[in-house]
């Protein structure tokens, strides 16, 4: 426990603070347009007789792992959830308006199909004491995101470094 | 072992490929896709890519290198400008540790630096299991995910 953090943050740490649900089911052209956004040709992604050789099925690009708890930017019978919740509370909580992400650090334990549906446990790993930076002053911390498909079983994991400031 | 230095590749970045990737990749924030928003509210100099184009830049200059049997773990990566549209990414790779798991899969674990000339702007290091055969019998994606996941730990 840090003695110069509030203890609402002191009581976040370790603990798993958000849920987020993937507002889809993943599709292959959902992230084939992202391939063809970065002009990927990994045929694991694209061509089922190849990919039936290494991963039996189609397999979404890795890197849009925490894409698939993103909410969409407009819903006709709700609004919309915002992204990385417990970095924005963090925020709200420790006066630091601003933020920014500085390292991440994301593993990749089993692939996502088409069909499968993915939900994120946000949890507060660390915040750092008070510190002067170039863009003002403020703290770092970490968020680790544990991601687990639709049988509840961890396909992935993610540590945020952020540093949150105020000029 | 010696660090093996790897191929060199090119992306060229445009308002309309970083705006796709932002668009694609479910990241509505305005500096990735919105340029009166990042150049007058976000006071940046144009658009920026995000951080899972990057990464699926960096996935994708190791999978291009091996083969399609190519098995990301990990990926660590730090940002250290942003990146901007017109700009001639390279990425420069190398292996810097190599486990032999068997006669076929090696687990890599390589270094990524994106240059623009000779300034790095964004570093990473991968850990990517790698067939040597390219076979169904011998892909990294055959490995249990217990294995795997230790294979990643002690990367």
């Amino acid at each position: 426990m840090q003695n110069d953090l509030p203890e609402e943050v002191n009581k976040l740490i370790g603990k798993n603070s958000f849920t987020d649900q993937s507002p889809i089911m993943i599709q292959k052209g959902l992230w084939q347009n992202f391939c063809s956004s970065i002009e990927d040709g990994n045929k694991i992604y694209w061509d089922e007789r190849v990919a039936e050789c290494h991963t039996e099925d189609l397999i979404a690009h890795p890197a849009m792992l925490p894409s698939w708890v993103h909410d969409f930017e407009w819903h006709p019978q709700r609004k919309k959830v915002q992204p990385m919740e417990l970095h924005f509370h963090l925020k709200n909580i420790l006066n630091l308006p601003l933020g920014i992400v500085t390292e991440v650090d994301i593993e990749y334990y089993l692939p996502i199909k088409d069909g499968d549906a993915i939900s994120a446990n946000q949890t507060l790993l660390s915040v750092s004491e008070l510190v002067k930076t170039k863009l003002g002053e403020g703290r770092y911390w970490v968020i680790e995101v544990k991601y687990f498909n639709q049988l509840e079983i961890l396909v992935g994991k993610q540590n945020i470094h952020f540093l949150g400031y105020k000029k | 072992m010696n660090s093996k230095i790897l191929p060199t590749t090119k992306y060229f970045t445009t308002v309309k490929n970083i705006q796709a990737g932002a668009i694609f990749s479910r990241d509505w924030a305005p500096l990735h896709s919105n340029q009166d928003w990042a150049i007058n509210k976000g006071k940046l100099p144009n658009i920026i890519m995000n951080n899972y184009t990057l990464n699926g830049l960096v996935i994708k200059y190791v999978t291009d290198i091996y083969n399609e049997s190519t098995r990301i773990g990990k990926v660590k990566f730090k940002i250290n400008k942003p990146i901007t549209p017109d700009k001639n990414l390279e990425f420069h790779g190398s292996i810097i540790k190599e486990n032999k798991v068997s006669n076929e899969i090696s687990i890599l674990k390589i270094k990524v630096e994106v240059k623009v000339s000779d300034e790095t702007y964004a570093s990473a290091n991968v850990v990517a299991g790698i067939s040597l055969n390219n076979t169904k019998s011998n892909s990294p994606w055959k490995i249990d995910t217990d294995t795997w996941i230790s294979y990643i730990k002690n990367s």
